[in-house]
C-alpha cells in the first residue's frame, strides 16, 4: 500500500515534467542556467532593496495629488490608424490559417508558428508591456465581429449580431484563468504545438469559439470575462506609460505602473488570472532546468509502473499544482494582511492587490523569454522574403539562418537578475502606495505591506532559484566525470 | 696555462648566463605566445546505447571558444545531431566518427541521436537528448 501511495505521488511529481522533451511550443531555449553566485547576490539584492523600499516609501502618507496625466491630442489620426490595423490583422490571421495548412511542415519555416509563438505571444507582449495596448486595435476577432456588427445594425438590426445573453455572473472571468492555463498547457506540453497544421487548426477553433462567444453575450462582456488574449495583454498594458485617452483621439502618458493602483478592486476571476500570469511562466522556466532532466532520469523507472505517466494529462497537473501553489501563498499573505488590517476579509484584500503583481509577471517574461525572442526571433528574417514558402527572395534575406551567438550568457544573467529583483521591488513599491492610499493610517498600511512584502521576497528566491538552477552547480564534477 | 685555466670557468659561467637569459625570455614570452595559440581543445567519447536501452544523460562543458572535438562510435547506424549550431555527422557502426567545431556561442544544446531507420520522423519528436554540450562564458 506504501509503496503505491509512494508511486502515485511520484507520478504526480513526474507530471511537472516534459514528457516528450520538447522544451517550448516553438523553437529551442538555449539560455544557460545562472552561476550560484548570481543567485545569491540576487536574492540579496532583493531582501536588501526590500528593506531600503519599507524604509524609504513607509514614512508617512504620499502627497495627494491628482492623477498628473500627460494628454497628447493628436486629432482624427488614431481613427484610421485603427481601420488599417485592422485590415492588417485580419490579413495577418488569414495568412497564418493558410501557411499553417498549406505551406511547409518544417516549423522553422512556416510563417504560422513563427507570428503566432514568437511574434504575437512574446513579441507582442513585451511591446504592449512595454508601451502601451495596442491589441485591441490589433485583435483580428474583435475586428471581424465589429464589422459584421455594424453591417447588420446598417441593415435595420437595431441590435446588430449579438443575441446578448446574460452570461453567468458565478463564473466571472474564471472563464479566462481556465482558457490561459489550457494555452500555456498547449504551449509547454502539447508536442505538436509548433506543427504549422496544428497552429492553424487552433487559430481556426479559437476563432470559432471566440466569434460565438461575442455573438451570445456581446463582445464587451467576452472580452470582459473569456476572451483570455485580450485580458492577457490588458493587465500588461496596465503597466504600460502609455494609454489610449478616454475620447479615442489622444494618448495618456502616465508614469510606468501607475495604471495598477487606479482600478480599485478587481473582479475574483483576475485574481486566479494574475496568479497564473506568474506561475505559468515559472512552470516553463521550470522544465528548462537541467535540474528537471536530473529528476526525470533519477525517476524513469517508476514512471513505467503509473499508466498516468503515459499521457499529457500528467503535464497538466503540474501547471494546475504550479497555479494553485501560487495562489496559496498569494492568499496566505493576504489573509494575514486582512487580520493585521482588521476591517476587510481576505477577499478583499486579494482582489485589491492583485494588480500589483503584475510588474512580477513581466520581469518574469523578460528573464525567461528575451533570449529566446532574439535567437529564435531571427526566423521572422527569412520569412519575410519567403512569407508563404514558395522559394520566393523578395528581399535577398530567405538563406538568413539565426545567428545563436548574438547575446552572450552573462548578459542574460545580468538582464534576468535585475529584472526579477527590479520587477519585485516595484511590486513592493505599488503595493505599500496602494495600501498608503487606501487604509489612510500609516501604521495600518505598514501592517498590510508586510506579509506582501514576505510573499514577493519569496517569489523572488523561487525564480532565481529556477533561473540559477542551483542543483546543477552541486551535481556538475558528478555530470562531467 | 693560467688562461686557458680562468677561460674554462668564464666560458661556462657566459653560458650558464646566456642560458639563464633564455629561460627568462621564454618563461616571460610563453604566456604570450600560449594566448597566441590556438584555443585548449576539449575532446569527448560519446558511445550510443544499445537500441531501448536508458540514456544516462552527460553534460559536456566547455568555455566560449573553445575547439570541441566529438568522438561518436555506435553499434548501429544513425545519424548525430548537435542543435542551435546546426552540425549533423552520419554515424556508420563499427567506426569511429568525428566532429569537430568552435564553440561561439554560449548557452546549452543538445545533441541528439537518431537512429537510420528513424529519419522520417526527424524534427517531429525528439526523445531525451544524448548530451548537452553547455557552452560557459569566459
Amino acid at each position: 500500500m506504501r509503496g503505491d501511495l509512494l508511486r502515485f505521488v511520484a507520478a504526480i511529481l513526474l507530471s511537472c515534467l516534459p514528457l516528450p522533451a520538447w522544451p517550448h511550443a516553438f523553437g529551442e531555449r538555449y539560455e544557460l542556467p545562472a552561476p550560484l553566485g548570481y543567485f545569491v547576490a540576487g536574492a540579496a539584492a532583493a531582501v536588501a532593496l526590500s528593506f531600503v523600499v519599507a524604509a524609504v516609501f513607509m514614512r508617512g502618507m504620499p502627497r495627494e495629488h491628482p492623477a498628473k496625466h500627460f494628454v497628447v491630442p493628436l486629432g482624427p489620426v488614431l481613427q484610421p490608424l485603427r481601420a488599417v490595423c485592422r485590415v492588417i490583422s485580419v490579413v495577418l490571421l488569414c495568412m497564418v490559417v493558410v501557411a499553417g495548412l498549406f505551406g511547409t511542415r518544417n516549423p522553422e519555416m512556416n510563417l504560422a508558428p513563427i507570428l503566432v509563438w514568437i511574434v504575437w505571444w512574446v513579441g507582442l507582449s513585451f511591446v504592449v508591456a512595454c508601451c502601451g495596448n495596442i491589441w485591441p486595435a490589433l485583435d483580428p476577432w474583435r475586428a471581424v465581429f465589429e464589422w459584421a456588427d455594424e453591417a447588420a445594425r446598417r441593415l435595420g438590426f437595431a441590435n446588430g449580431i449579438s443575441l446578448n445573453l446574460a452570461y453567468p455572473a458565478w463564473i466571472g472571468a474564471w472563464t479566462s484563468v481556465f482558457l490561459l492555463l489550457l494555452f500555456v498547457w498547449i504551449e509547454v506540453i502539447y508536442p505538436q504545438a509548433a506543427a504549422p497544421a496544428h497552429v492553424a487548426w487552433m487559430a481556426l477553433v479559437w476563432s470559432a469559439i471566440t466569434l460565438t462567444g461575442m455573438v451570445c453575450f456581446g463582445g464587451d462582456t467576452w472580452r470582459r470575462n473569456a476572451d483570455v488574449f485580450a485580458i492577457y495583454f490588458s493587465m500588461l498594458a496596465r503597466f504600460a506609460p502609455i494609454d489610449i485617452g478616454p475620447d479615442g483621439r489622444s494618448i495618456v502618458l502616465r508614469p510606468p505602473g501607475r495604471g495598477l493602483i487606479t482600478a480599485g478592486a478587481v473582479p475574483s476571476g483576475m485574481v486566479g488570472f494574475v496568479i497564473a500570469m506568474l506561475s505559468t511562466v515559472m512552470f516553463d522556466g521550470l522544465l528548462g532546468t537541467q535540474a528537471m532532466a536530473l529528476t526525470q532520469v533519477a525517476l524513469a523507472d517508476w514512471m513505467t509502473l503509473h499508466p498516468l505517466a503515459g499521457g499529457y494529462s500528467v503535464g497538466a497537473a503540474g501547471i494546475i499544482t504550479m497555479w494553485l501553489f501560487f495562489l496559496l501563498a498569494y492568499m496566505l499573505a493576504c489573509r494575514a494582511t486582512a487580520r493585521l488590517v482588521r476591517d476587510r476579509t481576505a477577499g478583499a484584500i486579494a482582489r485589491l492587490f492583485v494588480l500589483t503583481l503584475v510588474p512580477i509577471a513581466i520581469a518574469y517574461n523578460v528573464a525567461h523569454y528575451f533570449h529566446y525572442l532574439l535567437v529564435q526571433g531571427q526566423l521572422i528574417i527569412p520569412l519575410l522574403s519567403d512569407p508563404l514558402g514558395r522559394r520566393w527572395d523578395l528581399f535577398g534575406t530567405a538563406m538568413y539562418y539565426p545567428d545563436i551567438g548574438i547575446l552572450d550568457a552573462r548578459f542574460i544573467w545580468y538582464l534576468a537578475i535585475t529584472c526579477i529583483v527590479a520587477g519585485h521591488v516595484i511590486s513592493i513599491w505599488l503595493a505599500h502606495r496602494l495600501a498608503l492610499r487606501e487604509f489612510r493610517a500609516r501604521g495600518t498600511a505598514v501592517a498590510a505591506s508586510v506579509p506582501l512584502t514576505v510573499l514577493m521576497v519569496l517569489y523572488t528566491v523561487i525564480s532565481l532559484l529556477i533561473i540559477a538552477d542551483p542543483l546543477v552547480q552541486y551535481s556538475a564534477a558528478r555530470a562531467t566525470s | 696555462m693560467r688562461v686557458e685555466r680562468g677561460a674554462a670557468p668564464e666560458l661556462l659561467n657566459r653560458i650558464f648566463r646566456v642560458s639563464q637569459f633564455l629561460w627568462l625570455l621564454v618563461s616571460l614570452l610563453s604566456p604570450a605566445v600560449a594566448l597566441a595559440a590556438e584555443p585548449p581543445g576539449r575532446t569527448f567519447e560519446l558511445t550510443i546505447p544499445q537500441s531501448g536501452a536508458p540514456v544516462k544523460p552527460r553534460v559536456l562543458r566547455v568555455e566560449k571558444d573553445d575547439s570541441v572535438l566529438l568522438r561518436v562510435t555506435s553499434d548501429a547506424a544513425g545519424e548525430i545531431h548537435l542543435h542551435g549550431y546546426r552540425l549533423e555527422m552520419k554515424v556508420t557502426p563499427g567506426t569511429q566518427a568525428e566532429m569537430q567545431f568552435k564553440a561561439h556561442a554560449t548557452g546549452r544544446y543538445r545533441i541528439e541521436w537518431h537512429p537510420a531507420g528513424e529519419a522520417a520522423k526527424k524534427g517531429d519528436h525528439h526523445g531525451p537528448p544524448l548530451a548537452t554540450l553547455e557552452v560557459r562564458p569566459k
